[in-house]
């Protein structure tokens, strides 16, 4: 069994949402898009109530629930054996579930299986209602049956609690973010003794032996020299004031087996090295040794043919780079199922590119989408290839932004990184506009010649994409057909008539005409008149030289006035592609026809710069 | 496999066979721990009765579910109301609803959903099977064992057409019943066996049939319930409510002469759901918009309010809390009351303290010591309608029954007497 879907209303910063998954899924994207939300949201519904908080005001999208304000959490189960309800009379019967079946290409449910919807499914469901009276959150987990209708908190609601037998089957563990590692491995916690219990039960001989040695030791406390007078007051102190002897002794714990088992702490030892306990160790250690343990723990449940779920946030933060890699692949054969988020393009590139799945998050309404739709293959294009595979990691890390930058060619991403660099590097404390782009904006590396099949293949995953095009007749058409079609994009920009990337560059440069003369760009034969460096540029061998390219920017980083232009560009390109006002006279706009495109063109007479 | 039947007259011990046959099929094929004997009726009284003693007998304690045929509806058509969405199906009244469920049941996925919990399936007083009801159960009998008990003339709804039930019963396995278990007085069994030939009951050990005059008849009702032994019963056919109360209100006076000194009698009406429903709500009215305080106070001016009236006032309120529900719109608030008072009845013994006073619709499938069937003038429906509810009345007895009749002339009309046409 697999989680397949996953619906969100109401929950945290996600008002609503809905995302799908692989076998094997990464969810990436930004700060705030909502990652650590949907792992929360699978944990409410599918994990023991410990896994997340008790849940107040701010768990409600909006912070200010009413009487009819919910959490609702929808999750779609599939991946039943033989694909049948007949073999899983747990899930359908009257009392449980209701059969549904699933459409893996659209995502969508129907009633009935038909030629499309081909997997059985059940949906199961969290609903959390904060009472104004108590001030306090109710929730359920129940079989959801249809969005009409549906209120368990109403009177005399007919929905079926979900029995926590089914939770437990589908075996979802979560390795959170936060994670206190050592925890996880002392005997008292859930993931040790329930690794433990699943093997064949506690060590309960030993634990009882180890207990009674505890009552009773061989050296008491009390009695030491030190202790003994302290003691003996105490105890004359108890008998006069209850009238009967009360003898104080002192024991390493509680004397329970409890006790002992809460009392266990792993320890880890190399060769010709002391045993350490396992907070002593790295981080790195801890983390890879727990994961371990619960990979054993789910190569056992796999091996007895129970289903085990893993869903882990942030693997980077914890296991070092080199492991990542090794560590996912592992994962990804012991689970029926994993999930995972992930800012890290290493771990991101263990996924394909249909199991990568991006989330943007835009004011509550929360988009999840792959970055392919299906698994890439021999016919894909060479645009495909070249985003999804070849620049999959500069692809993956541009998608990660708020806003998405797709420019003509290669030679433009690679000058916009550059720029990047320079106004990082210049970046004034005070400046109101800094850093907006590098923080906000991803720039993609556009297969030269193929702005518009870029766009169309990006639009699906990302929903704020603006096109950079040049100032000549091929940036023209390219503009015509990026407005054109079923879903034109919404922001083309377009530098100043005649002008390619180049003459962005030589227009940066001519602020100050003297860094031409710079020694360090004395080997590279450059005019000596700053007139004829664009032309310079364009021509095949500078065009390609990444050397000089950047040590122009090295140049141009160490006067003032060319760097102030380069951020001016950035700020202007930035706001228009995060839906800002740019500077007034930055940039002139156009509305297309077709009332969806805008089309900016950069200004570069802007006064005082 | 075809299902199975048993059809006999009232107290030949249908629904004892069908315990039986429902616990030979239990003992031949196991049901899953989880699965459940369903057993459906039409009434929430019945539906009571027959959960009582599934629960007496070993076999089936714990193991089954008794429901009524339309909350089994309600729950299957709400469960699959996608699939009723995408199939076009309505709900509405309680026919709508079983048609609806029947169609939806005529689907094997959403029969097998059913059969998964409950395997073996048992329908007690069968012949109120109208078309609707009946889709339900005959989409299921492919699917589960199903077990049937019925007896058509019983069926005390002139409005049901009992030939569709009639036609889909001849085709199970069905055992005819015809030994009276129930009672072995001769004067209930011949008058039994003659209404059911539409012929005239005749008076008998057991059974007496008369007319007193107006200021007398309550004396010889007094004495027939006071100087029985056993459980009592007074019964009356449609049209028969306002004599019954008004002989109610006199034997609560207590009755005394030279010959008679009977003390005070309680009859108790068990009231009917409809009469309860009305006059909670007629303290609301229809363009009025209520908070649930105001509500409260409406109810608060309610003389005898029934028992579910504080459940209606406290889901108000609770939908306030939990839902943001601050007005009710007397509509609103009518299917509230309609849906507290339907699951109070549901659950809500009918043991009353008293004897009780039943229409004989409400008495359906009863049994008591002795009964006494106050017969008025007027009672509706053919000569044929008529021989069935006297015939239910008198059936309902298993030692005596005490016909009393309002009018001398009755005696000379339908049931008492056929015409020979």
């Amino acid at each position: 069994m697999k989680i397949v879907r996953l619906d969100i209303d109401g929950f945290r910063g996600i008002q609503n949402g809905t995302v799908l998954f692989d076998d094997f899924t990464i969810l990436i994207g930004a700060n705030n898009s909502g990652k650590t939300t949907v792992v929360e949201a699978l944990a409410l519904l599918l994990g023991r109530e410990r896994l997340v908080r008790h849940l107040t005001e701010h768990d409600f999208f909006g912070s200010d629930p009413v009487a009819a304000t919910r959490i609702k959490i929808v999750a779609t189960i599939s991946g039943f054996a033989h694909n049948d309800p007949d073999h899983h009379h747990d899930w359908f019967r009257q009392g449980r579930g209701v059969e549904k079946w699933f459409d893996p290409v659209s995502g969508d449910l129907h009633p009935a299986a038909t030629a499309q919807a081909t997997e059985l499914a059940c949906q199961i469901a969290f609903c959390a209602h904060f009472d104004r009276t108590t001030l306090e959150t109710d929730t359920v987990r129940y079989f959801y049956d249809d969005a009409h209708d549906d209120d368990p908190f109403a009177d005399d609601s007919p929905v079926v609690p979900l029995p926590i037998s089914l939770i437990k089957e589908l075996g979802l563990f979560l390795v959170p973010a936060n994670r206190t590692w050592d925890r996880m491995m002392s005997f008292g916690s859930d993931l040790f003794r329930k690794t433990v219990a699943y093997v064949g039960g506690n060590p309960a001989e030993a634990v009882l032996a180890e207990r009674d040695r505890l009552r009773n030791p061989e050296q008491p406390l009390e009695e030491d020299e030190k202790l003994a007078a302290l003691v003996g007051e105490v105890n004359d102190d108890l008998e006069t004031l209850f009238g009967r002897q009360i003898d104080l002794s002192l024991r390493l714990t509680t004397t329970d087996s409890d006790g002992v088992l809460d009392a266990v702490m792993p320890h880890f030892q190399e060769a010709g090295r002391p045993p350490l306990p396992g907070r002593r160790h790295g981080n790195g250690i801890i983390s890879l040794q727990t994961l371990v343990l619960l990979m054993r723990f789910g190569s056992l449940r796999k091996a007895r043919g129970d289903n085990f779920i893993m869903l882990i946030e942030e693997p980077e933060l914890h296991v070092p780079p080199p492991q990542q890699r090794k560590l996912l692949h592992y994962l990804k054969k012991m689970a029926t199922q994993t999930i995972i988020t992930s800012h890290s393009p290493t771990v991101s590139s263990v996924a394909d590119p249909h199991q990568l799945v991006l989330m943007v998050n835009r004011a509550g309404a929360l988009s999840a989408n792959p970055l392919l739709k299906s698994p890439i293959d021999q016919n894909a294009t060479a645009v495909r290839r070249s985003l999804f595979l070849t620049e999959r990691a500069a692809t993956v890390s541009a998608v990660m932004h708020p806003a998405v930058l797709v420019p003509e060619g290669k030679f433009d991403a690679s000058w916009l990184r550059l720029f990047g660099r320079i106004a990082d590097l210049t970046e004034l404390p005070a400046d109101p506009q800094g850093a907006t782009f590098t923080h906000e904006v991803g720039v993609i590396p556009t297969k030269d010649a193929r702005i518009a099949e870029t766009y169309r293949d990006l639009a699906i995953v990302h929903p704020s994409i603006t096109c950079l095009v040049d100032g000549d007749g091929a940036g023209n058409d390219y503009k015509a057909a990026l407005s054109a079609g079923a879903s034109p994009c919404h922001r083309v920009i377009q530098w100043p008539n005649g002008w390619i990337i180049e003459d962005v560059v030589a227009w940066v440069c001519s602020a100050d005409a003297t860094m031409i003369a710079h020694a360090d760009l004395a080997a590279f034969g450059l005019p000596a008149n700053i007139g004829g460096l664009a032309d310079h540029l364009k021509a095949d061998g500078a065009k390609r030289d990444e050397i000089l390219h950047s040590t122009l920017a090295d140049v141009i980083v160490g006067k003032p006035a060319c760097s102030r232009r380069v951020r001016h560009v950035l700020s202007v390109l930035a706001a228009i592609a995060t839906g800002k006002q740019p500077l007034a006279n930055s940039a002139q706009t156009a509305a297309h026809a077709n009332g969806i495109t805008t089309h900016w063109t950069f200004n570069d007479a802007f006064p005082g710069i | 496999m075809p299902f199975r039947g048993f059809e006999g007259p009232a107290g030949s011990g249908k629904t004892h066979r069908l315990m039986e046959s429902v616990g030979e099929r239990l003992a031949q094929e196991a049901m899953l721990p989880h699965q459940k004997v369903l057993a459906l009726t039409f009434m929430h009284g019945s539906r009571r009765r027959l959960d009582e003693e599934l629960r007496l007998n070993p076999l089936l304690r714990g193991k089954s579910v008794a429901m009524t045929i339309d909350s089994f509806a309600l729950q299957v058509l709400t469960r699959w109301r996608s699939l009723a969405a995408a199939l076009g199906l309505e709900t509405g009244d309680f026919n709508a609803n079983c048609n609806s469920c029947g169609q939806l049941l005529e689907n094997p996925q959403v029969a097998r959903w059913v059969a998964r919990s409950y395997p073996v399936i048992l329908v007690d007083e069968a012949q109120e099977l109208a078309p609707p009801r009946l889709r339900i159960v005959s989409a299921l009998a492919p699917h589960a064992s199903v077990f049937v008990a019925a007896d058509e003339f019983q069926c005390l709804n002139e409005e049901i057409d009992t030939g569709p039930f009639m036609e889909w019963f001849q085709g199970g396995d069905t055992t005819q019943l015809n030994h009276i278990h129930r009672t072995a007085v001769a004067g209930l069994l011949n008058a039994g066996a003659n209404l059911r030939q539409l012929v005239a009951p005749a008076a008998g050990p057991g059974l007496t049939i008369n007319y007193y005059y107006k200021n007398y008849a309550p004396f010889r009702i007094g004495a027939a319930i006071h100087y029985a032994q056993g459980t009592r019963a007074v019964l009356f056919p449609p049209a028969g409510r306002d004599w019954a109360e008004a002989i109610a209100q006199r034997l609560s006076q207590g009755l005394h002469s030279a010959t008679y000194n009977i003390p005070p009698i309680r009859l108790i009406l068990e009231p009917h759901a409809s009469d309860e429903i009305a006059a909670v709500m007629a303290v609301v009215g229809d363009g009025d918009v209520l908070t649930p305080a105001q509500v409260a106070e409406r109810f608060a001016q309610l003389e005898n309010p029934p028992r579910w009236v504080s459940q209606v006032t406290a889901a108000a309120f609770q939908s306030m809390i939990r839902q943001g529900k601050t007005l009710w719109t007397a509509p609103e608030l009518g299917a509230l009351v309609d849906r507290k008072a339907a699951s109070f009845r549901a659950h809500a013994s009918d043991r009353v303290r008293g004897i009780p006073l039943l229409g004989i619709h409400q008495a359906k499938n009863r049994q008591f010591d002795h009964v006494v069937i106050l017969w008025p003038h007027g009672v509706p429906g053919s000569d044929e309608l008529r021989a069935r509810l006297l015939y239910n009345g008198i059936t309902r007895a298993r030692r005596t029954c005490k016909v009393f009749v309002r009018g001398q002339n009755l005696l000379q009309q339908a049931p008492f007497v056929f015409n020979a046409a």
